[in-house]
């Protein structure tokens, strides 16, 4: 009750109109981030965090918090129009949502994303509000073993979804893990892979990768079958058909709760969860074959639980002081130049400000919701542009996103690579996607399974003696089993969906 | 050889050879824990063994045949003409910056769809429009020739 | 064809529209380098910051910052480089241009890696503008933790010999391995990225205990989940810790371990810029708005100017020297 009053009162300063006016810039950077591929919210917070310096430290930080969680609203975009995912956490919705685009139904995919995304966000604040501090003492739990178990599990899922081929999904996922090697390790500082080159000693961006791998790589498939693709079909409508509703709504729910909890645990990102929920729909979906085809639930899932994670993961930085992600740590930096000191104390000692963030991260919600169901149709109508416009266009974004991570022309160099390397991978049915998913997730599981490895004292069994680990390593030794058991009766075709948990 | 699988799969081999030999110049062990060559070798190791697996298939299971996908004709010139512009974009970069390098490259890609001014016309207002967008507005400090553009 | 030009400019409107709306936004900031010589700075300049944000060295450069750009009257933008225990980001500073826009955070470990051979540079290479931060380590356990004194903890690590686990905020640690000396013990060591996450591990008593910089626990301190045991200096702390013995009070000789926090740049950088830099520095450290921010963070002032600072460094290296010893003794 007292959390509640106190939210009122949030709301009383979050809706003076100077910060509505700065919490609608927000959310606008940070949508026009999600769409553009290349700049991340990471790079637009830390871009615009300087400016704020003169800022009142609540209006702040609730513009740089709408860049947070706004670009996960426009990430979206994209992926369903144009097949390239505008930030990591929008990689899983490129499977659905641009065979969707592809059928003319862009507007519903971007209509789903946009409710899901809205019902998850705020169901997330609800949760950030009233039940963050005991539920973030229990993510302390979630140490190294955890974490290692945990992406094995989620890349096992993901090679047993991807494509029609075990042996090709797992060659693309090791690609990923080994790319994600080169440079600096950062356990024991020795430079790897990095072919004599300084500028490869930071390792190869996800950004640039994903730019040639996806942008490039579509670009050059299209460029090819122009000739005969047809005219792309009309936008028609924002909504589900009425029979979809059902599966959505609970696939909304399913996501809801499921970005929740992965929110809690520090040290998790946001392209987790939406791989967990891909994988759950595809499981208990009925027809699983419709997956990957153009299935409503395969959007609005992991677009609801990407969400859903951006509010609660800001309750480790609000409870115990520990940004779990580059962009929360931007934040993190935000709360500390003015003054604020995040951590256990923040509720008390600032409650008026921290309240008044949570409360304008409704508000932020509820704008981006109405800017994005209206406009979704309008956003839909990009993928009507003729291709011989758009492919040009995505290239010059490709070029420039690729540039300016780094400030670096070798970048452009190597997305021209990946370009390449997708190119002929999409030619001899090789998935993209478990390269991309392990490439982001490799650095976590190579730390984390060393430092796990030094707790046990070498001993690989000792992933087996705790709860959380053992169990879930347990579980992706059963996939593996299975999809290898499947793959060899040639069975997969029938199978492929009962092996991914 | 125009079996297009063995072809990858080889190259596949050699890039997991590669990165095998040179994860044995790191430690795998110390006294601390595992080292930097652990986990590239055992990845490599198993990719190694994979790709061996892929090479089999693609002889004796999924026959791809180069012929079943390269590209023919147009669809070949539509696709080389972009990589060449990337290739003329990162060349001429350096002396005239990006604008006119921009220009060029959406200028090669367009020209093949469009009339030739009409081509240009695009070129040069999608690549002052984007300069402007990212150069000035959001500040990311693209390459430049003399006169500042 | 007009139909689809006219989608082009439609669709390129809504671009600069969304573009204009964070015009408005960062006019004040920076629109480009301008044309004329000025003086130094004409452009926003940028502070590499080897560690993950929130760390202590983040946040004493984003105070710095701060004041900084009160001095110079132009902004000075934050980046976290992280990687190879701060190699990373320490290795583009020096490879950045030299002309005084690409700053360096200077930490302890810019000593420490090349001696460790663990850095792609040699420490001379850098050139020291200016010192501000000096913090010794602190010793901390979870308050859930059965140690309830520093003994309780010595005498346990004694007990079972490479058995307990010290959670540490970079490898090779170097606050573990003169603790491990000084006090002849042997435990291991889990290295992590930063202090923030090694701290989860000490919160989540999956390692027994950690030692960190007084700033990077002070939040986790007050509210009572971390106790403090010891301190890694000759003299007790002021502010809040005033009350954490030291580790020579409690028999061990220690010495000072911890580290400082300074500025460096590039050593083929203009004096004149230097000049600049190491006044600028000079003065911030003395803005009112820095020493509060300091002292609610627990971070501890201690200014050096140019000279003196690469005296103490050349000073630090010769000391770190029985470390240095040690940890290569561990890799092999």
């Amino acid at each position: 009750m007292d959390s509640f009053i106190q939210l009122l009162q949030g709301f009383e300063t979050a809706l003076t109109w100077w910060n509505l006016l700065y919490c609608l810039i927000g959310v606008t950077i940070g949508m026009l981030v999600g769409v553009l591929p290349g700049l991340g919210p990471t790079t637009a917070t830390a871009l615009l965090l300087p400016i704020t310096y003169s800022m009142e430290p609540v209006t702040a930080i609730i513009m740089l918090a709408g860049i947070y969680y706004g670009s996960l609203y426009g990430g979206t975009i994209t992926s369903v129009l144009i097949n390239t995912p505008g930030e990591a956490a929008s990689v899983i919705t490129c499977f659905d949502g641009y065979p969707l685009a592809k059928q003319g139904r862009a507007g519903t995919a971007l209509g789903v994303a946009a409710i899901g995304s809205f019902i998850g966000g705020t169901v997330s604040i609800i949760g950030l509000a009233f039940i963050a501090p005991p539920l973030a003492k229990l993510a302390l739990g979630f140490g190294p073993p955890e974490f290692f178990a945990l992406i094995v599990v989620g890349m096992l899922m993901v090679i047993g979804l991807m494509g029609k081929s075990l042996i090709r999904g797992l060659i693309s996922a090791l690609l990923g893990l080994i790319l994600a090697l080169v440079g600096m390790d950062t356990i024991s500082g020795a430079v790897r892979f990095n072919l004599g080159q300084d500028f490869l000693m930071n390792g190869l961006d996800f950004v640039t990768i994903t730019m040639g791998l996806f942008g490039l790589a579509e670009v050059l498939i299209g460029l090819e079958e122009r000739m005969n693709a047809g005219k792309p079909a009309k936008v028609k409508g924002l909504l589900p058909r009425r029979d979809e509703w059902k599966p959505t709504l609970k696939a909304i729910g399913r996501g809801t709760g499921l970005g929740f909890l992965i929110g809690l645990i520090p040290g998790s990102n946001s392209v987790i969860p939406a791989i967990l929920s891909y994988s759950w729909e595809k499981k208990i979906a009925k027809d699983p074959s419709r997956f990957g085809k153009g299935a409503i639930e395969g959007v609005a899932g992991p677009e609801t639980a990407n969400n859903a994670y951006s509010g609660s993961a800001l309750i480790p930085l609000f409870t115990l002081g520990i940004p779990s992600s580059p962009t929360i740590a931007i934040l993190f930096g935000a709360f500390i130049m003015h003054g604020l000191t995040p951590g256990p104390t923040l509720f008390q000692t600032n409650p008026n400000i921290v309240w008044a963030i949570i409360a304008s991260m409704f508000i932020g919600n509820l704008i981006l919701v109405i800017m994005n169901l209206p406009m979704a149709g309008m956003w839909g109508k990009i993928a009507m542009i003729p291709t011989k416009l758009l492919y040009p266009i995505i290239l010059i974004f490709s070029v420039i996103g690729a540039y300016s991570v780094n400030n670096n022309l070798w970048d452009i160099w190597i997305m021209f690579i990946f370009g390449i390397m997708g190119y002929l991978m999409k030619k001899l049915d090789f998935p993209i996607a478990p390269l991309v998913l392990t490439f982001v997730l490799g650095e976590l599981l190579e730390t984390s399974l060393l430092q796990s490895l030094i707790y046990f004292n070498g001993n690989v069994f000792g992933f087996f003696q705790r709860p959380i680990s053992g169990t879930l390593l347990v579980i992706s030794l059963l996939v593996l089993i299975i999809s290898i058991f499947t793959s060899l009766k040639k069975k997969r075709g029938i199978l492929a969906s009962d092996v991914e948990m | 050889m125009r079996n297009a699988g063995v072809w990858a799969g080889a190259l596949l081999l050699g890039f997991a050879g590669f990165i095998f030999w040179q994860s044995l110049s790191f430690d795998y062990y110390t006294v601390r824990g595992p080292g930097p060559g652990f986990l590239p070798l055992w990845l490599s190791g198993v990719l190694i063994v994979i790709s061996l697996v892929y090479i089999w298939e693609a002889i004796k299971k999924e026959v791809i045949v180069f012929k079943q996908i390269l590209p023919k004709g147009r669809a070949l010139g539509n696709i080389l003409s972009m990589l060449g512009s990337i290739i003329i974009f990162m060349i001429v970069i350096s002396y005239a910056g990006f604008v006119v390098s921009a220009v060029i490259l959406l200028f090669i890609v367009l020209v093949r769809e469009f009339k030739w001014y009409s081509a240009l016309g695009i070129s040069v207002v999608t690549s002052i429009i984007v300069f402007l967008v990212f150069n000035s507005l959001l500040g990311i400090p693209l390459p430049v020739n003399a006169l500042g553009w | 064809m007009k139909n689809s030009l006219k989608f082009v400019i439609a669709g390129l409107m809504i671009m600069s529209l969304f573009a204009s709306g964070c015009a408005n936004q960062s006019n004040s900031n920076s629109t480009g380098a301008s044309q004329n010589s000025e003086k130094y700075p004409t452009k926003p300049i940028e502070l590499i910051v080897p560690f993950a944000a929130g760390g202590g060295t983040d946040l004493v450069a984003r105070a710095l910052a701060e004041s900084m750009k009160t001095e110079l009257g132009k902004d000075v933008v934050v980046i976290n480089k992280t990687g190879g225990s701060g190699a990373v980001g320490m290795n583009e500073g020096l490879h950045s241009k030299a002309d005084g826009y690409k700053l360096t955070m200077a930490t302890r470990e810019i000593v420490s890696l090349p001696l460790l051979e663990l850095a792609p540079f040699k420490t001379s290479e850098f050139t020291f503008v200016g010192n501000v931060n000096r913090d010794p380590a602190v010793l901390v356990v979870s308050s859930k933790s059965k140690f309830k004194t520093f003994e309780d903890l010595v005498a346990d690590i004694e007990a079972k010999p490479g058995k307990l686990k010290f959670a540490s905020a970079a490898a090779p640690s170097i606050y573990g391995i003169p603790f491990a000396q000084a006090a002849n013990l042997d435990f291991i060591t889990v290295p992590f990225q930063g202090a923030a996450q090694a701290v989860i591990e000490v919160l989540g008593e999956r390692a027994e205990f950690g030692l960190y910089n007084p700033g990077e626990v002070t939040a986790q301190i007050k509210s009572g989940d971390l106790r403090p045991l010891a301190i890694m200096a000759e003299d007790r702390l002021e502010g809040d810790l005033k009350d954490v013995p030291t580790m020579k009070e409690k028999g061990i000789n220690v010495g000072w371990a911890g580290t400082f926090r300074g500025l460096a740049v590039p050593d083929n950088t203009p004096d004149e810029v230097v000049k600049i830099l190491e006044d600028t520095i000079g003065k911030a450290v003395k803005d009112q708005k820095f020493i509060d921010f300091m002292a609610k963070q627990n971070l501890f002032i201690d200014y050096l100017n140019a000279g003196d600072f690469e005296a103490m460094v050349e000073k630090d290296m010769k000391a770190m020297d029985p470390i240095v010893q040690a940890a290569k003794k561990q890799e092999n």
